[in-house]
C-alpha cells in the first residue's frame, strides 16, 4: 500500500543577488505524516518553505499540492489552498488580544456590515484553545504572554486555518520541556486527523521522537530522504554537516584555579533573591533552570544592564561596583545575551562594525579609527571562529544564525575578557556551528578564562559544565558537580521538586 | 551518499556572483545617484541653460544651506530620531549672530562663535530631553521648533537685523577662486561630518544606537551621552546654516528658514537614510539635496507654471524613492 | 558627564539669559491682559486689539502706530492679542474680550471667511468693531474701516514700472503665497495697469511665499534660464530684496528695474543706495494710529466715518528720508 504524497516539490532553484540559496532541490511529504526537514542554518530550509507558502517565487521547478500543480502568488493563496506556517520568528501584534491575533486578516463580521464581531471571534478562539488544552483567556493581550505562551498561540493560529499541511519552523526553540510535550500531543492529534506536518528543528531528540521521515539539505542542495527507523543520530549529523562529528560536547579538562568572580547576596525584587555564586579560573559554570527562573536577570544585573537592589560583586577578591555595561567591560567581563537579534546584533550594520564596537577604544588613534588594525583583528577572528561571510563589510543580517552568533562571540573576544557570560550560546544554531562554539568554550577555559553558561538544553549543560547551579523561581535550588549531575537530578531541582 | 564528497563544489556555488547580479548590486548601491544622473541628463536635453558651470554652481549654492542642516539631520535620523527644529534654530542663530556682526563692532569670529553656540545649545536641549526624558525626539524637537522661533522673534523684536559687516556678508555672498563661498562651507561640513560618521568612535556609536539601542547598551555604549552629542552637533550645523543664510540675505531674519527642516529630512531620506535607523551616509544626503535642487532649478528653467511645479515636485520626490525601493527586490 | 541634569539646567539658563539680555534693547511684544478688572468701575475703558500675527513685519509696524496713539489716550486701556495666523485662536480671543466686556474691538482679521461667526458674536455682544487693514466680509457689521486698498498698491507699483520702462518690456512677477488676499489684489492691480500697455508682458511668475530666500532662489534660476527680464514686480519688499541679491550676484543689478511694496526700513536703505528702484509705502503706522484714534472716538461716543483710507504712496530715491523718519 503506497501512501499518497500530499506535497511534491521538484527541481526547485532560487538565487538571491550574490547567493545561490537553492539548487535543484526536492521535497516529498506523505499524507498524515510528520516530515522533518533538517540541515545546518543556511542550508536552504527556510527559503524552500517561503517558496512553498508563496513568499518567494522560485527561479525554477514545480510544486504539486494534493496532486495538482500550484503556483502561489502570496501567503494568502497558500492559506486558501490549505498550507499554513508557524514562523520561527514570532510576529504577534502585541497590543491586540489573543483572539484578534488569531483572526487577524479574517475577522468575523456582523452580517453584511463592516463591524467586527469580537464576541464571535472570542468564542471561536476559546473553543480552539480548549480543543488544544491551552488554558488562556482569549481576551488577554499578546504582550502579557510569556514567549512560551506566545508560541502556543502561534501554533493554535496555524491550526485554526484547518490546513492540510502545517509547516513548523523551530516551534520549540522558545518553549520549555513541558510545552514541548504538549505540542507533541497536538501533533499526534493532527496526524490522526490526516494533517501532514513539515517539522524543522535542530533538536535530534525531538526529531527521533516525533518524525516519520527526514529530508536533509546541505548548502542549498538536496542530500537525501529517509525513514527515521533506518537512521542513527550520528549518521544524520554526518549527512547534515558533510563530515563526521565524533564528539558533540568536546569539553576538555582544564586546570581550575583561583576564584575570579564572586557575587554575594544578589537580589532584585521579583526576579531573584539572595544569589551567591562563584566561578573560578578555567572553570565552566553551567546555570540551569526553566525559562523565567531568573538566570538571565542575574547576569543582566551583574553586567550593569539593570541594577540589582542589593548585593556585592568581587573580582579577584576585590569588591567592585558595576553601574553600567561600560563598567563591566572595564572589569573584563563579557556578556553574550540570550536573544541575539533583540539585544545583541546591529542588524543593518556590517560584520566588522558588529565585531569591534565594544573594543573600539583599542582602535582609536588621535580621534580616528585605525581601519587597518580593525580589519586585521576582525579578519583574525573570522578565521579563528570559522565565520562564513563573503567579507567583513557584509551586512550581518544576511548571515545565518550560527554565523551571527559567532560574530557576537568575536565581539566579546576582541575585548579580551577574563570572565565570559554566555546566555544560551547555541540556541537556534546548527550542529556544526554548535560544536565549534563548544570547542571554543573549552579552549577559552583552558586559557584560564572563567565562563558562566546559561542553557536550557540539558545535554549541553551536562556536556560542557564543570559545575552546575540550578535555579527555580529566582532562587538557587541545587548545585552539582560534573560527576554527580544527571538530567533527572537537574530537572528535579529546576522544577522545585527537590530542594 | 556520494554527494558528501561534493561539499567543496557546493560551497563555491554559494558566493558566486554573476554579471546580472553585479549590475543589480551596482544599481542597489548607487540607485539615487543614478536617479540624479538621469535627471541631469533629462534637464540637459530639455534646457540648454541647465548644463553650464554658472548654473551648476547656482544649484549647488542653493542647496548648501539645506545640505548643511541635512548632515546633522542625517546623523539624528540614523539614531532613529528626528529633528524638526532645524529651521527655527537656524533663524534664532541667524538673528543672534547678526546682532554681533555690525560693522566695526566685534571681530568676525565672535559672531560666528555666538551663532554656532546658540545652535549647539538648542541642539543639546533637544538631545537632553530625548535621551534623559526618554520621550520620542519628535516632541522635544517640535517644542524647540516652536520655542526657538519665538525666541528669534523676541530677540529681534520681529524685525530683521541689518547693517552687517562686509566680512560677515562674505560668508554667504562672497566668491573664492570663482566659486561661491557657501559651497566651500558646505563641502567642508560634509567632509567633517563624513569623517565623524565613518572614522570615529562617535560615528560608529551613532550607527550602533540606531541599529539596535538595546544591544548598544549591552555593548558598553553610553547611549544617552551620545544621543545628546548627536543632537548638539545637529544644532551646531543649524547654527552654521543660520550664519550662512543670514550672510547671504544680508539680514538676520526671525522668519528665515521656515520649513527647511522638512527639506533637510527629505534630502536625508531621498539620499538613502532609513527612518527606522542604522542606515545613512553623508554623500547620500548630498545626492538627496542635489536631487531636490536640480528639481527646483529645472522646473524654473523650463518655466513650468507655478501651480504645476508643486504637483510635479511632490510626485517626483515620491516616485524617485519608490523607484529606489523597487529595484531592491 | 558628571551630572546630566545639572548640565541641562545650566544650558537652559544660558540660552534664556542670552536671549533676554540681548533682547532687552527691543521692547518685547505686549500681549498683556491689563485692565481686566478695573474697566467696569465706570471710568477706565478698554479697547481690545485682535491682531493676526505679531511676528509679521508689517503688523509690528501697525502695532507701533497703535501703541503711539494709545499712549496719548487718557482713561482708555488697550490690550493686544496675537492669533498667530490661526482663525480658531482669534475666535477664542474674541470670546475672551467679549467676556471682559471691552468697549471696542480693533480687528486685524486672520481670515475673512472664517471670521464671519466671530464677527457675529462680537455684534451680538454689542461691541463696536473697527476693522483695520483687512475689510470685514460684510462691511455693515463694523462701525468703521481703517486701511488701504491693495489693488491701489499694485496699480501704483505697475504704473511706475511702466513709466521707468517707457511702456515697453518683459516683466517678471514675484507673487506672495497663493491665495492670500494681498497677493490676489496686488496682482489684480498689476493687471489693471498692464492692460493699458500692450508692449509690457508678464513673461514669468512664481511664488516666493513672501520670503526673501525663496524669491532669491527663483530669480537665480530665472537668470540662468536666460529669459529676458526688464523689470521685476514683487508683491512685497522682502521678495524684492531677494531678487536684488540674485541680480547683484549675477552682475545684473541696475540692468533690471526692481520694486516691491511696504517700504520697510531695510527696503528704504536699498532704495537710498539705488539698488531697489522704488517701493510703495503702505502706511502701517498710520493705519495703526488711525485705528486706535477712531476706536477711542467710538468709545467716547463721538461720531466717526464709515471708512478711512490710508493711501499707498510711491517712494522713490528722493523721498526716502521723509519715509525713513516715519519709523523713528
Amino acid at each position: 500500500m503506497h501512501a499518497e504524497y500530499v506535497l511534491e516539490m521538484k527541481n526547485i532553484s532560487k538565487t538571491f543577488p550574490g547567493v545561490r540559496a537553492l539548487n535543484n532541490v526536492q521535497l516529498k511529504v506523505k499524507k498524515g505524516t510528520v516530515h522533518a526537514l533538517m540541515g545546518e542554518n543556511g542550508a536552504g530550509k527556510s527559503t524552500l518553505m517561503k517558496i512553498l507558502i508563496g513568499m518567494y517565487r522560485p527561479d525554477g521547478g514545480t510544486i504539486k499540492f494534493k496532486g495538482k500543480e500550484v503556483k502561489f502568488k502570496s501567503t494568502h493563496d497558500a492559506l486558501q489552498a490549505g498550507i499554513s506556517m508557524i514562523h520561527q520568528e514570532l510576529s504577534p501584534v502585541p497590543y491586540m488580544t489573543i483572539a484578534e491575533n488569531i483572526f487577524l486578516g479574517r475577522e468575523s463580521l456582523y452580517k453584511k456590515t463592516f463591524w467586527v464581531n469580537d464576541r464571535e471571534m472570542e468564542r471561536k478562539t476559546e473553543e480552539l484553545l480548549k480543543q488544544l488544552e491551552i488554558s488562556l483567556n482569549p481576551k488577554m493581550k499578546m504582550k502579557e504572554l510569556s514567549t512560551a505562551y506566545t508560541q502556543m498561540v502561534e501554533i493554535a493560529k496555524a491550526i485554526s486555518y484547518n490546513s492540510e499541511l502545517i509547516i513548523m519552523d523551530e516551534p520549540t526553540s522558545a518553549i520549555t520541556e513541558r510545552e514541548v510535550e504538549h505540542l507533541f500531543k497536538i501533533i499526534e492529534w493532527l496526524k490522526k486527523k490526516g494533517v501532514s506536518i513539515i517539522y524543522i528543528s535542530h533538536k535530534m531528540d525531538e526529531i527521533f521522537k516525533i518524525a516519520d521521515e527526514i529530508t536533509v539539505f546541505r548548502d542549498g542542495s538536496y542530500v537525501d530522504t529517509c525513514s527515521v527507523k533506518n537512521i542513527t543520530k550520528e549518521k544524520l549529523i554526518e549527512m547534515m554537516v558533510g563530515r563526521e562529528i565524533t564528539q558533540l560536547f568536546p569539553k576538555e579538562e582544564a586546570e581550575i584555579g583561583k576564584v575570579l568572580l564572586e557575587i554575594k547576596n544578589f537580589t532584585r525584587a521579583g526576579k531573584f533573591y539572595d544569589i551567591n555564586l562563584k566561578v573560578r579560573k578555567g572553570e565552566i559554570l553551567g546555570l540551569a533552570g526553566l525559562m523565567g527562573s531568573g538566570r538571565s536577570e542575574i547576569m543582566e544585573s551583574l553586567f550593569g544592564v539593570v541594577k540589582a537592589d542589593k548585593g556585592e560583586i568581587y573580582i579577584k577578591g576585590k569588591q567592585v561596583h558595576i553601574n553600567s555595561p561600560a563598567d563591566a567591560i572595564k572589569h573584563k567581563l563579557a556578556f553574550l545575551t540570550e536573544d541575539r537579534k533583540i539585544s545583541g546584533l546591529f542588524l543593518p550594520l556590517s560584520v566588522k562594525d558588529n565585531m569591534y564596537i565594544s573594543s573600539i577604544n583599542n582602535y582609536i588613534e588621535k580621534l580616528f579609527i585605525n581601519s587597518k588594525k580593525v580589519n586585521k583583528d576582525c579578519e583574525e577572528e573570522v578565521k579563528l571562529l570559522n565565520i562564513k561571510t563573503p567579507g567583513l563589510d557584509q551586512i550581518v543580517n544576511n548571515l545565518s544564525g550560527g554565523n551571527q552568533q559567532k560574530v557576537l562571540i568575536a565581539r566579546w573576544l576582541l575585548t579580551d575578557p577574563d570572565i565570559l557570560i554566555l546566555d544560551e550560546p547555541t540556541r537556534g544554531i546548527d550542529v556544526g556551528a554548535k560544536a565549534e562554539i563548544h570547542r571554543l568554550m573549552s579552549k577559552l577555559a583552558k586559557q584560564g578564562k572563567a565562563i558562566i553558561m546559561i542553557s536550557s538544553e540539558l545535554p549541553e549543560i551536562l556536556g560542557m559544565s564543570d559545575r552546575i547551579v540550578v535555579m527555580h523561581e529566582g532562587k538557587i535550588t541545587g548545585e552539582l558537580t560534573r560527576k554527580e549531575a544527571t538530567q533527572e537530578k537537574i530537572m528535579s531541582y529546576a522544577t522545585g521538586a527537590a530542594s | 551518499m556520494n554527494n558528501l564528497a561534493n561539499k567543496t563544489s557546493i560551497k563555491n556555488n554559494k558566493h558566486e556572483i554573476n554579471k546580472k547580479d553585479k549590475i543589480k548590486i551596482l544599481f542597489r548601491r548607487h540607485g539615487m545617484a543614478l536617479v540624479l544622473l538621469a535627471m541631469v541628463v533629462l534637464m540637459t536635453v530639455l534646457s540648454p541653460a541647465f548644463l553650464t558651470t554658472r548654473n551648476l554652481m547656482n544649484v549647488v549654492r542653493q542647496i548648501s544651506v539645506i545640505a548643511i542642516i541635512g548632515f546633522g539631520v542625517t546623523m539624528v535620523i540614523i539614531t532613529t530620531g528626528i529633528d524638526l527644529s532645524s529651521g527655527s534654530v537656524l533663524a534664532l542663530a541667524g538673528v543672534i549672530a547678526t546682532s554681533f556682526a555690525h560693522p566695526n563692532q566685534y571681530p568676525l569670529i565672535v559672531s560666528i562663535i555666538v551663532g554656532l553656540l546658540v545652535g549647539a545649545i538648542a541642539g543639546s536641549i533637544n538631545g537632553a530631553f530625548t535621551a534623559f526624558g526618554e520621550i520620542p525626539a519628535f516632541i522635544p524637537t517640535l517644542g524647540m521648533m516652536i520655542a526657538a522661533r519665538g525666541f528669534a522673534l523676541i530677540f529681534s523684536d520681529g524685525r530683521p537685523i541689518t547693517n552687517l559687516s562686509e566680512s560677515f556678508e562674505f560668508i554667504g555672498g562672497g566668491y573664492f577662486l570663482g566659486v561661491p563661498f557657501p559651497i566651500y562651507v558646505m563641502l567642508l561640513t560634509a567632509v567633517i561630518s563624513h569623517i565623524l560618521l565613518k572614522h570615529t568612535k562617535f560615528g560608529r556609536y551613532i550607527y550602533a544606537i540606531g541599529g539596535n539601542a538595546q544591544a548598544a547598551v549591552v555593548s558598553g555604549i553610553n547611549v544617552r551621552k551620545y544621543l545628546v552629542l548627536v543632537y548638539t552637533y545637529a544644532g551646531l550645523l543649524s547654527g552654521l546654516a543660520g550664519i550662512v543664510l543670514a550672510s547671504r540675505l544680508s539680514a538676520g531674519q526671525p522668519t528665515a528658514g521656515v520649513s527647511y527642516e522638512l527639506d533637510a529630512i527629505a534630502s536625508a531620506v531621498i539620499g538613502g537614510t532609513s527612518l527606522s535607523g542604522g542606515v545613512g551616509t553623508i554623500p547620500g544626503t548630498i545626492i538627496g539635496a542635489l536631487i531636490m535642487g536640480v528639481l527646483n532649478n529645472g522646473l524654473d528653467l523650463l518655466q513650468v507654471s507655478a501651480y504645476w511645479q508643486q504637483v510635479l515636485k511632490g510626485a517626483i520626490i515620491v516616485g524617485a524613492v519608490l523607484l529606489d525601493k523597487k529595484k531592491n527586490r | 558627564m558628571g551630572n546630566p541634569k545639572k548640565l541641562i539646567s545650566i544650558l537652559l539658563t544660558v540660552l534664556f539669559s542670552v536671549t533676554l539680555l540681548a533682547g532687552c534693547t527691543g521692547k518685547p511684544a505686549n500681549s498683556g491682559q491689563a485692565g481686566g478688572d478695573q474697566n467696569k468701575d465706570g471710568k477706565k475703558k478698554t479697547i481690545g486689539v485682535l491682531m493676526a500675527d505679531f511676528s509679521d513685519q508689517f503688523q509690528v509696524y501697525v502695532m507701533d502706530g497703535m501703541k503711539e496713539a494709545a499712549s496719548k489716550l487718557q482713561n482708555i486701556d488697550v490690550v493686544y492679542m496675537d492669533a498667530k495666523y490661526d482663525p480658531q485662536k482669534q475666535m477664542s480671543q474674541a470670546e475672551n474680550l467679549i467676556a471682559q466686556k471691552v468697549d471696542a474691538i480693533v480687528l486685524f482679521v486672520v481670515d475673512r471667511e472664517a471670521g464671519k461667526s466671530m464677527i457675529e458674536e462680537i455684534n451680538k455682544a454689542g461691541i463696536p468693531i473697527i476693522a483695520v487693514n483687512r475689510k470685514l466680509p460684510d462691511e455693515s457689521k463694523g462701525v468703521a474701516y481703517v486701511g488701504s486698498d491693495d489693488i491701489n498698491a499694485g496699480e501704483i507699483q505697475a504704473e511706475q514700472m511702466a513709466k521707468l520702462l517707457n511702456g515697453k518690456g518683459n516683466i517678471a512677477v514675484l507673487d506672495g503665497t497663493y491665495g492670500h488676499e494681498p497677493q490676489i489684489r496686488r496682482g489684480q492691480g498689476y493687471e489693471n495697469i498692464l492692460k493699458k500697455y500692450p508692449d509690457m508682458k508678464i513673461v514669468v511668475k512664481n511664488t516666493g511665499d513672501w520670503y526673501r530666500d525663496k524669491a532669491m532662489k527663483l530669480v537665480e534660476n530665472w537668470i540662468q534660464s536666460k529669459i529676458k527680464i526688464d523689470g521685476i514686480l514683487a508683491n512685497n519688499d522682502e521678495m524684492a530684496l531677494g531678487a536684488i541679491k540674485a541680480l547683484e550676484d549675477a552682475g545684473l543689478l541696475g540692468k533690471v528695474v526692481v520694486s516691491g511694496i511696504d517700504a520697510t526700513p531695510e527696503a528704504l536703505e536699498y532704495v537710498k543706495a539705488g539698488k531697489e528702484n522704488y517701493t510703495v509705502f503702505q502706511d502701517a503706522k498710520g493705519q495703526g494710529r488711525k485705528s486706535i484714534e477712531v476706536a477711542a472716538r467710538v468709545v467716547n461716543g463721538e461720531k466717526v466715518d464709515k471708512e478711512y483710507i490710508i493711501p499707498f504712496e510711491l517712494v522713490t530715491k528722493d523721498k526716502v528720508e521723509e519715509y525713513a523718519k516715519r519709523y523713528k
